[in-house]
Formats: C-alpha cells, sequence, structure tokens
C-alpha cells in the first residue's frame, strides 16, 4: 500500500513538471505613464514656463545607512535586523550592509539606496510561483503603499510633487534537464516601476526611480530608489515650442532614420535631473537594428528650454551650446524644415 | 592522524579564502572606418574593471578591444590564451553589441567585433565556443548586449548555451532582448559597470542579483542569468546561491555531467 501511494505521489510530482509550460507573463507600462508619453509625443511640453530647480545635497550615507538599519530592524519581510552574520563595509562611495539572506547598499549622499531580502524570495519561491502575476492595479497599489507608508521618512514627496507608476517586470525563473524535459518556469517576483512629478511634469532620464519588489506570495521584498530634493529658484525658464525642440531632437539624437532600420522612438518630455540643476527636457527612446543586424537601444536627453544652465555632465546640452541646432531635417518626426526658418 | 586531517582542511580552507580571481573584459571605443557608435558599451566595462579590483583577491589580467583577433579569444581555437582569451580569465564582462545570427542553418548567439555598423562584420559564434575548460577555467561570463540569451525560438540551451557550458562554465549574465545605455550620459552608463563590481566584490550578492541589480535602473532592459547543474534542480540550486567569492567552490560541470539547466528572465 506504502509503495503504491509513493508511485501515485512520484506519478503526480513528475506529470506536473513534465507538461508545465513558459511562465505567460510579460511586464508593461501603466495606464499613466502610457498618457504621459502620448501627450508628450502630441505636443512636447505645454508649460510656457518652469522654475529653474537645483539639486539639494543628500543628508550623508552614513546618516541614511543609520536610520534605515533603525527603520526595518523589526521588519518581517525588508529586514535589517542585526544577528551573528550581520556586518558592514564602509566604502568611498558606499555603505554595504550585509544580514542572513539580506543585503543593504546606501551610495554617496545617502539619496540613493539598494535593499534585497533574497533569502525570503528563495525560501517562499514555491509558494505561489503558479498564482497569478499581480495586475498592474495590485502593482500600483502596493508599490504607492510602500513607499508612501515604510519609504516615507528617504522618499520624500514635496507640495506638488507625485509618485507616477511606470511599469510592471516580473522575474521568472526556469528549469529544464539536457533533453528539453521537465521544463518548467516559475514566477519569482513582481516588481513595480515608480517616477515622479513636479508641479504636474515628470522627471525624465532616470532623474528620479524607485522599484519595489514583491515576492510571488505579495510580499515586499526590495527596494531601490534614486531619490534626491530639489530647491526651486525664482529664475524661470522658457519652453521652448514643439517644432524648436523636434529640431534639437533631430540633431542631437545618437539614432536616426538613416543609421537604423526599423528605428522605434519613444518621447517622454518633462524636467531632467543633471545633477547640478533640473531643467526642462526631453528623454528619447530609440531602438531598431544597424544594417548588419546589430540590435541598439539607446537614451539620449535633449534640452526643452529656451534657456539652459550649462552643466558639463549633460553631455547633449554641451553639444548644444557648443554646435548649436545643426540638422535641417528632423529624422525622429520626419519633418521637414524650411531653410529659413531657423 | 588528526592533526594531519586538521591540517588538510585549514590548508583547503584557506586556500578558499584567499582564492583570487583573474578578470577580463573586451569593449570598443574607436570603431573601423571612424564610425561612431553611440552605443557606449566601454563606459560599462571600463568602470566595471577598474572597480573589481577593490576585492583584494581581483587579479586585473586584461581590458582589450574588439579587434582582431578577439573573435579567437572568444571562440575555443583561442580561447586559451593566458593573457586576452576568455578562459584565461576566471570572469569575463563582454560591453558591446551581440545577438542571433543564423550560420549554416544554425541560430547562434553571437558576440561583435570591431567592425562597423554597415557591412557583414566578424561575429564570435556560439557554436564554435566552449568556455570554462583550460587555462583559468572560465566561471562567470557576463555579457552588457542585446539578445545574446533570447529564448523565442526555444533554441537557447539546446543550440546555444548548451555548447558553451559544456566546457564547464559555470554562469552566465546577459540579455534576452534589449539592453539600453544612455547615447551620451558617461556618468548614469559608468555606474553600471561600478555598481554590478561592487555587487559582486563586496555586497557579495548572489550573482543572479548583482546583475539584475546592476542593470534594473534602465526601465526598458531585459537581463537574463543562466547556470548549469547535474540535474534540473541541482542548476537551479546554483542559480540561486552562487556569489562572486565562492565560485571556485562549486564543482565544475563538462560534457555529460551537465544534465540540467536553469535561468531567470527578467521581462
Amino acid at each position: 500500500m506504502r509503495s503504491m501511494l509513493l508511485t501515485l505521489f512520484i506519478f503526480l510530482i513528475s506529470s506536473t513538471t513534465l507538461f508545465a509550460d513558459k511562465l505567460d507573463v510579460k511586464g508593461e507600462l501603466s495606464y499613466e505613464f502610457k498618457e504621459i508619453k502620448e501627450q508628450s509625443e502630441k505636443s512636447r511640453l505645454n508649460n510656457e514656463y518652469v522654475n529653474l530647480m537645483t539639486v539639494k545635497k543628500g543628508p550623508g550615507k552614513e546618516v541614511i545607512t543609520q536610520k534605515l538599519i533603525k527603520h526595518f530592524e523589526k521588519g518581517q519581510f525588508i529586514t535589517t535586523k542585526a544577528d551573528d552574520n550581520w556586518q558592514i563595509s564602509m566604502r568611498d562611495d558606499a555603505n554595504v550592509v550585509t544580514g542572513s539572506g539580506w543585503n543593504l547598499t546606501v551610495f554617496n549622499d545617502g539619496t540613493k539606496v539598494n535593499y534585497r531580502n533574497s533569502k525570503y524570495v528563495n525560501e517562499n519561491k514555491a509558494k505561489f510561483g503558479k498564482d497569478k502575476e499581480m495586475s498592474l492595479d495590485e502593482l500600483k497599489e502596493a508599490g504607492e503603499k510602500f513607499i508612501k507608508e515604510d519609504l516615507k521618512d528617504f522618499v520624500k514627496l514635496e507640495v506638488g510633487e507625485e509618485l507616477v507608476f511606470i511599469r510592471s517586470i516580473y522575474e521568472v525563473d526556469g528549469v529544464q534537464n539536457d533533453d528539453g524535459s521537465c521544463f518548467d518556469e516559475t514566477l519569482a517576483s513582481n516588481i513595480a516601476y515608480f517616477g515622479r512629478k513636479k508641479d504636474g511634469l515628470m522627471l525624465v532620464g532616470n532623474s528620479a526611480i524607485v522599484i519595489v519588489e514583491f515576492s510571488n506570495d505579495r510580499k515586499p521584498v526590495s527596494f531601490y530608489y534614486d531619490w534626491k530634493e530639489y530647491e526651486k529658484m525664482d529664475e524661470q525658464i522658457r519652453i521652448s515650442p514643439k517644432e524648436e525642440i523636434d529640431y534639437r531632437i533631430s540633431s542631437l539624437s545618437s539614432l536616426n532614420y538613416g543609421n537604423i532600420e526599423h528605428l522605434e522612438v519613444d518621447i517622454i518630455c518633462g524636467l531632467y535631473d543633471d545633477s547640478k540643476y533640473v531643467q526642462p527636457a526631453c528623454e528619447i527612446q530609440q531602438k531598431g537594428k544597424y544594417f548588419d543586424g546589430k540590435d541598439v537601444g539607446i537614451i539620449n536627453v535633449i534640452p526643452a528650454g529656451k534657456k539652459y544652465y550649462s552643466n558639463a555632465s549633460w553631455i547633449e546640452l554641451e553639444l548644444l551650446q557648443e554646435f548649436g541646432d545643426v540638422c535641417r531635417e528632423s529624422d525622429i518626426t520626419e519633418e521637414i524644415f524650411p531653410e529659413n526658418e531657423k | 592522524m588528526k592533526k594531519i586531517v586538521f591540517l588538510v582542511v585549514l590548508l583547503m580552507a584557506s586556500s578558499f579564502l584567499y582564492a583570487s580571481y583573474y578578470i577580463g573584459a573586451k569593449s570598443e571605443s574607436s570603431w573601423e572606418n571612424g564610425w561612431s557608435d553611440n552605443w557606449r558599451g566601454d563606459d560599462v566595462c571600463g568602470n566595471w574593471y577598474n572597480t573589481m579590483d577593490d576585492y583584494s583577491g581581483i587579479v586585473k589580467k586584461s581590458w582589450t578591444t574588439l579587434r582582431s583577433p578577439a573573435k579567437s579569444r572568444y571562440e575555443t581555437n583561442g580561447d586559451q590564451d593566458t593573457t586576452y582569451g576568455l578562459d584565461g580569465m576566471d570572469i569575463f564582462l563582454h560591453c558591446g553589441h551581440s545577438g542571433l545570427r543564423g550560420v549554416g542553418g544554425v541560430t547562434n548567439a553571437r558576440w561583435n567585433m570591431w567592425e562597423d555598423g554597415t557591412g557583414d562584420g566578424t561575429w564570435a559564434f556560439s557554436s564554435n565556443m566552449r568556455l570554462g575548460d583550460e587555462a583559468r577555467e572560465l566561471k562567470l561570463f557576463s555579457t552588457y548586449g542585446c539578445y545574446q540569451m533570447n529564448n523565442d525560438d526555444g533554441g537557447r540551451w539546446s543550440v546555444r548555451w548548451r555548447q558553451i557550458f559544456r566546457g564547464g562554465l559555470k554562469y552566465a549574465t546577459g540579455f534576452h532582448e534589449f539592453a539600453w545605455l544612455f547615447g551620451t550620459d558617461y556618468a548614469k552608463n559608468r555606474q553600471v559597470g561600478k555598481d554590478y563590481a561592487n555587487y559582486l566584490n563586496t555586497t557579495n550578492k548572489k550573482i543572479k542579483y548583482a546583475w539584475w541589480d546592476a542593470v534594473k535602473t534602465h526601465a526598458n532592459n531585459t537581463p537574463a542569468v543562466g547556470s548549469t547543474g547535474s540535474y534540473a534542480s541541482h542548476a537551479e540550486s546554483r542559480r540561486d546561491n552562487m556569489i562572486m567569492p565562492q565560485l571556485i567552490t562549486f564543482s565544475t560541470l563538462r560534457d555529460n555531467s551537465v544534465g540540467g539547466y536553469a535561468w531567470t528572465e527578467w521581462r
């Protein structure tokens, strides 16, 4: 009797894995981010003026490391609990804290942080890996709740600022035997990307980002943020008209219809933190193939203000200042600009 | 007798504790015919290479270009070169174009060399690659480039990576679709290389998460990792638990001792 039950058990287990399929999950853009993209592609920036902002220096990695450790020391999923394995390594550019199955890295001035509890993910992977992934709405709600409650002292939203849910991504683990048998895929985590709006304008070019990961039992297990505070200046920057922005996009984008096949372009306009100032800009995401079949994906950040404040680390702005607008035909928008227009 | 056993164990343990790793990277900043490739892979490789030796056990072996004879350094006829070959390293990072390409009716994973984007250039092909069986026996092979771990046709393992891993390679990290970079924002590109190095050598993250955490800041990136095992669940355990300082302690599996594969895709 016992051997029959054992055989049945083994059969049931093996049949489950033998006939498992590729897990049909794929991340997508959120509705609100699609709207921002559509708006940007239609009219670039609608504002007439924006205030120049400067980037405030963070409180330092030591302060933030201590605050985070204290904040999460009793956490169940995001935990910084000290035990025998707990250790801290202080480097010039980051503090690294490791515990049993978790690690925390606090970079530079404390405005960039990465935390992961990989132990919890691994131990609970089998729990709900075949259940449905978290939907866009679920990820948005759970991510916002985590950021606004658990990270509120670190990811601060000032007056006029809001979180923007950007997209979902899913971590999928798979296995198979050498002969292709036992193919199996399991959902390991659900990942939510958030950005930031300031006075109604999206921060572009990876200026401000929060990533929250939920294990497959929907518990928060990892977060990453790059989040600075800004100071609004009295100085106002006039936004360039759409035609002028398009002209710059054509001049300064890395890829164009002449050097790439099947070029796809996404444009998101808003504000860009160049590490010193925050100024109007458009992020241009370009992907396609070179003629020999090389796939390529490149992002450029193009200035969108009539006036701009120089910072050597924003290379497109440096190019604009040095060479001006140099092309007569928009490769991105496929518009022809009359020679006497500029 | 007990003393001898203790001494042997101590010696073995100390050899792991002080294991040194040879690292190498190849990328390109100067292309054929003055071609301007705005995909700045060398920002990633250079900063990864220079940050890796913060770990005392790292021996920086070579950071070189993708010019001839780079192809042979990837493929099995020249990968044993102890200065430039992939098997001359323990850990290697390629930062440059990559992808899939049909060769003789077989869709290969390929790694592009230094030619411009207009002609029919030189590639290293997966069907000519067998890593981990010579010289330092490459253990971790990473690529910052597009599509080399793609599985849309179902041939990632059976057609492409099986051949590479059968030499004994333990872990690979790369992308199943696009790898994005800023066209001109050098600082953010540089950070990807620095972060991958720091997560490997200081944070001691699992290799899987060292890769993901370094490349995830581009929201459209589509990374993937892969590993082998004696059977599928063994491969799964190796995929989830390998960290850089312990790479050497995980058994080397070659040819028929490779019985299973494990992967992770972020999609």
